[in-house]
């Protein structure tokens, strides 16, 4: 069947409930899923980010009920998302959203997640709000790029701000072959491409160029909007970690302290997706380190496409865990 | 040792609580325990000692957080590092 958005897979394989203020969705892990072969080689794990794009693919299914056939749901904020079990395969992932309208906009719907496992133990909790488009809403989608072709223009204040998104003309100072070094990741889920600026212990420039050729542009319908197109908000987060890794690993092995483990991504707080990336854009990560503590390091940071800020991360926790059973995804 | 309680600084604990464990504050009583009855974890231990560290501006040891598994747990090891007073 074909999408009318791109993902990274078919999140939902089953639906129960949906009614006005809640819908209950299902997922089975399955190793052969796409872009699961990379995360990671010798055993698989769902990504924590494909957990938010269950719940994301659970609201859309929901607007589509009760916000007509064309409706479409796009991830603006998260509050809060949070991963407390692993998911392997053979698990069931039971979704289950409550969805609230705001008394401000009528566009904007607010959903609590809460997310179990087929043994009934929580996997992840999420607060998130989503902006719901009517099929013939004029409101346009984050970061839509105007009929006329041109990028649309800075917020007053300016979302440019000088030196934050640099033009980098100068050779990056880990190439893919070093960032592969780093990271546990591979393809198609090692979302970083190169790094172009690395302070141990403070900040991390990231890139990540967005193609059309990529898993999660497979199996799209034809003549979709260019909104259609946005880089999935999960992936988004997920390349935004993996930078936030490398820096951490990299600080780790700077101060002669390693880290060893499997990563987990313990849970991403006060984020604002304002934008998006289309194909042909790259995604610049901006990571600081806020904090280290043991085994755990708190970041945050913001995203840059094409010279424009499109989302800000309040927070980011990853961790590493000795054993898988302990482990969050 | 249990101290004397700052309802203030209480409520201010209670609300850091509640938003890393998703919560309502008013779920969060000063002896619910985080894991029994909230659904808490190491990762969100960490987030809460990261988050209370970061208001007070104080640090308190990792070796800490088996001690702080209540509200009235955590406010009686915060006000052991802050130096609070009764």
């Amino acid at each position: 069947m074909s999408r009318r958005f791109a993902a990274p897979l078919t999140a939902v394989d089953r639906v129960g409930t949906c009614t006005a203020t809640r819908v209950e969705a299902v997922k089975e892990i399955v190793a052969d899923d796409p872009y699961l072969a990379g995360h990671y080689p010798d055993f698989t794990i769902y990504p924590g980010v494909f957990t938010l794009e269950s719940v994301h693919q659970a609201v859309r299914l929901w607007a589509r009920e009760h916000r007509g056939g064309g409706a479409t749901a796009d991830l603006v904020r998260i509050d809060s998302l949070s991963f407390a079990a692993p998911l392997l395969p053979g698990d069931t992932l039971h979704i289950g959203c409550d969805v609230a309208g705001d008394a401000d906009d009528p566009h904007l719907v607010r959903v609590r997640a809460r997310c179990t496992r087929g043994d009934g133990t929580l996997a992840a909790r999420a607060t998130l709000g989503l902006r719901i488009r009517e099929e013939g809403d004029s409101a346009p989608a984050p970061g839509a790029v105007p009929a006329s072709g041109t990028a649309p223009a800075p917020a007053p204040g300016g979302t440019r701000a000088p030196g934050a998104a640099p033009v980098l003309d100068h050779a990056p100072v880990l190439d893919h072959a070093a960032v592969r070094r780093v990271l546990p990741h591979r393809h198609p889920v090692l979302l970083v491409d190169e790094v172009a600026e690395l302070v141990p212990g403070e900040h991390v420039v990231a890139t990540k160029a967005v193609a059309g050729s990529e898993p999660c542009y497979a199996d799209l319908a034809e003549d979709l909007p260019g909104s259609a197109y946005a880089y999935p908000a999960s992936l988004l987060v997920e390349s935004f970690g993996q930078s936030g890794a490398v820096l951490w690993l990299r600080t780790a092995e700077a101060a002669g302290t390693p880290v060893r483990g499997t990563l987990v991504f313990g849970s991403a707080r006060d984020v604002s997706i304002t934008g998006s990336a289309r194909p042909g854009q790259v995604l610049r990560h901006v990571v600081r380190i806020d904090r280290t503590i043991g085994d755990n390091v708190l970041m945050e940071g913001e995203i840059w496409a094409g010279g424009e800020r499109i989302a800000t991360v309040g927070s980011v926790l990853a961790a590493v865990r000795g054993g898988l059973s302990a482990a969050a995804p | 040792m249990s101290q004397a309680v700052n309802a203030d600084h209480l409520d201010e604990l209670r609300e850091i609580v509640a938003e890393v464990l998703e919560v309502e504050p008013e779920e969060i009583t000063e002896t619910s325990s985080f894991v029994e009855e909230h659904e808490a974890d190491s990762l969100r231990a960490i987030e809460i000692l990261a988050r209370i560290e970061k208001k007070y501006g104080i640090d308190i040891p990792q070796s800490e957080l088996p001690n702080m598994g209540n509200l009235r747990a955590v406010h009686d090891v915060v006000a052991q590092h802050a130096g609070w007073q009764a």
